[in-house]
């Protein structure tokens, strides 16, 4: 078949205009062919050597090229889509080579800058990574959880079983003792005698008065501690239950507000140890959201706890406080959550470095840090951003999450919790 | 007018395209969005294309997308511009060694692209 000079013309545009590197080069490399993504893509990593070897280009990144290419082969494909990776000034530069040899002294090379979506691998390698590590966490949490939930159910029942016998009969008698004695004085005024009779009665009463008060304390003590003890199983059924769910995490439709509670019960102990007043601005009528409930009450739970923390960093002082306001978001249909405390703050130009991999504020790391917070509102399609006026300005995280197709109204809070169990 | 004048920026501003057409290098006069004006017979020899085929059109990225990246094609964002650049063309898909004049400066309506064979 002949072709007119047009079709010609036709075919070096479209081959030099292709939006892939094409280069024909023979077994050592050197470049007799070339379209222009070819020189767009090699020509920053080629500068003075030009464009006149591949292999010469490519060599100081990667030679495995060059070794494919030394084949004793005639012809065939020597390597589909190897990536080679270019440093540049800026990031690393990554293109994915197909060599495909036409004849002994000729070999076609395709290849395509494949940067981003070597990128995004790496990104959603870490995300699984990440995912893995943390059911991980999970599955041990749950296993731990489990034991120490046994060994807290012993404490409980021995707990009780001591309040039952509180009454200490001994003491009731001696009780009857000092009445008997009491009653009996003149007897013993003239047995003992009246000083040693009143100093008896005296030591009798003295004695029954100081334990009584002792068991008093004891008693209350006792009470307090079992009432600790519930609190210990309440939030343990929590963490397991949530421990247990994210090994098979999913979402649901679900209240913001649940979440919310749940995660202040868990941080209970933070806001009381540190006197933190906790205020709940909840609007009404808030739709529910199709969450992952396990990663969204360790993303609040994290917050939470960061915002308790933050108050360690400042001086003692009355009036601490943490707004906790759940509201629809600007168009209507999501949810905005804002945690505002009056603690320590930060520069604000310091906002977004706190979402940076391995940060912490506080130099040392929490279970689940403020950048893989944002990695799961983002999986959900919200926001999570840190705001500050200053330091000693105190700050707010806003969370914003969108709604998916159809509102639910939140009626039945606190219905949704189903019994945790064993 | 020479490749390597120094005031050769404020006599392209001025030179018709028939002037263009005598220069023994190339010329790619172009708006400041890429979009060739004029494309000199020179570079038209060189590189096969008419000058109908290619002005009007984005040169970086419709007519010499090689040329499309850091080492020249951002280079022009940058407000005054004078700077020579070892390159390589792929003139009818063949390597070819240049020397690329890159011109540009805020009181001249178009930007230029020079192109000498080395």
């Amino acid at each position: 078949m002949t072709t007119s000079p047009i079709d010609q013309e036709e075919l070096i545009q479209f081959l030099y205009l292709c939006p892939v590197g094409i280069a024909q080069i023979d077994p050592r490399g050197t470049i007799s062919l070339l379209n222009a993504k070819g020189s767009q893509l090699l020509m920053p990593h080629a500068r003075r050597l030009g464009l006149e070897n591949l292999f010469d280009i490519l060599d100081r990144y990667d030679a495995t090229l060059r070794h494919l290419s030394a084949t004793s082969e005639d012809h065939g494909t020597l390597c589909e889509h190897q990536v080679v990776q270019l440093e540049s000034a800026e990031k690393p530069q990554h293109l994915a080579f197909t060599l495909l040899k036409t004849s002994p002294e000729t070999i076609m090379a395709v290849f395509e800058d494949v940067t981003r979506v070597t990128e995004a691998e790496a990104e959603t390698r870490d995300l699984l990574t990440s995912t893995a590590i943390e059911r991980g966490r999970s599955e041990l949490a749950a296993e731990v959880l489990h034991d120490i939930g046994n060994a807290v159910v012993g404490i409980g029942t021995r707990t009780a079983s001591l309040l039952e016998d509180s009454q200490w009969p001994e003491l009731i008698q001696l009780g009857k003792l000092g009445g008997f004695l009491s009653s009996r004085s003149e007897a013993l005024t003239a047995t003992l005698g009246e000083k040693k009779a009143d100093a008896l009665i005296k030591l009798v009463n003295e004695v029954h008065g100081s334990l009584e008060s002792r068991r008093q304390r004891t008693e209350e003590s006792m009470q307090s501690f079992t009432m600790s003890v519930h609190h210990i199983q309440e939030i343990l059924n929590l963490h397991r239950h949530y421990a247990r769910q994210s090994a098979y995490a999913g979402r649901e439709r679900v209240s913001l507000k649940v979440i919310a509670e749940d995660a202040l019960t868990i941080q209970a102990a933070a806001l009381a140890k540190r006197s933190i007043t906790l205020e709940r601005r909840f609007a009404p009528d808030l739709p529910k959201l199709s969450l992952d409930r396990t990663r969204m009450i360790q993303v609040l739970g994290n917050l939470l706890k960061n915002a308790c923390e933050a108050f360690d960093a400042c001086p003692p002082a009355a009036g601490r406080k943490i707004v906790l306001e759940i509201a629809r978001d600007k168009a209507g249909s999501g949810l905005c959550m804002q945690l505002r405390d009056n603690a320590c703050g930060f520069a604000p130009e310091r906002a977004e470095l706190l979402f940076e991999k391995d940060t912490s504020t506080k130099g040392r790391g929490s279970g689940l840090g403020l950048y893989h917070c944002r990695k799961v509102v983002e999986s959900h399609g919200g926001t999570l951003v840190l705001q500050s006026d200053g330091p000693g300005l105190g700050a707010s995280s806003i969370l914003t999450l969108p709604n998916s197709p159809t509102p639910e109204p939140d009626h039945a809070d606190h219905l949704e919790h189903e019994n945790p169990g064993h | 007018m020479k490749f390597r004048d120094d005031n050769i920026l404020a006599m392209l501003a001025t030179a018709t395209p028939e002037q263009l057409d005598e220069l023994p290098f190339g010329v790619v006069r172009m708006d400041h969005r890429g979009v060739v004006v004029d494309y000199n017979r020179f570079e038209s020899e060189v590189s096969g294309l008419p000058d109908h085929r290619v002005v009007g059109k984005h040169f970086f990225e419709q007519i010499a997308p090689c040329t499309n990246n850091f080492l020249v094609a951002v280079r022009f964002a940058e407000e005054k511009l004078d700077e020579l650049v070892d390159y390589v063309f792929t003139y009818r898909m063949k390597p070819t060694r240049v020397l690329l004049r890159l011109l540009k400066s805020p009181g001249i309506e178009h930007q230029y692209l020079l192109v000498e064979k080395v």
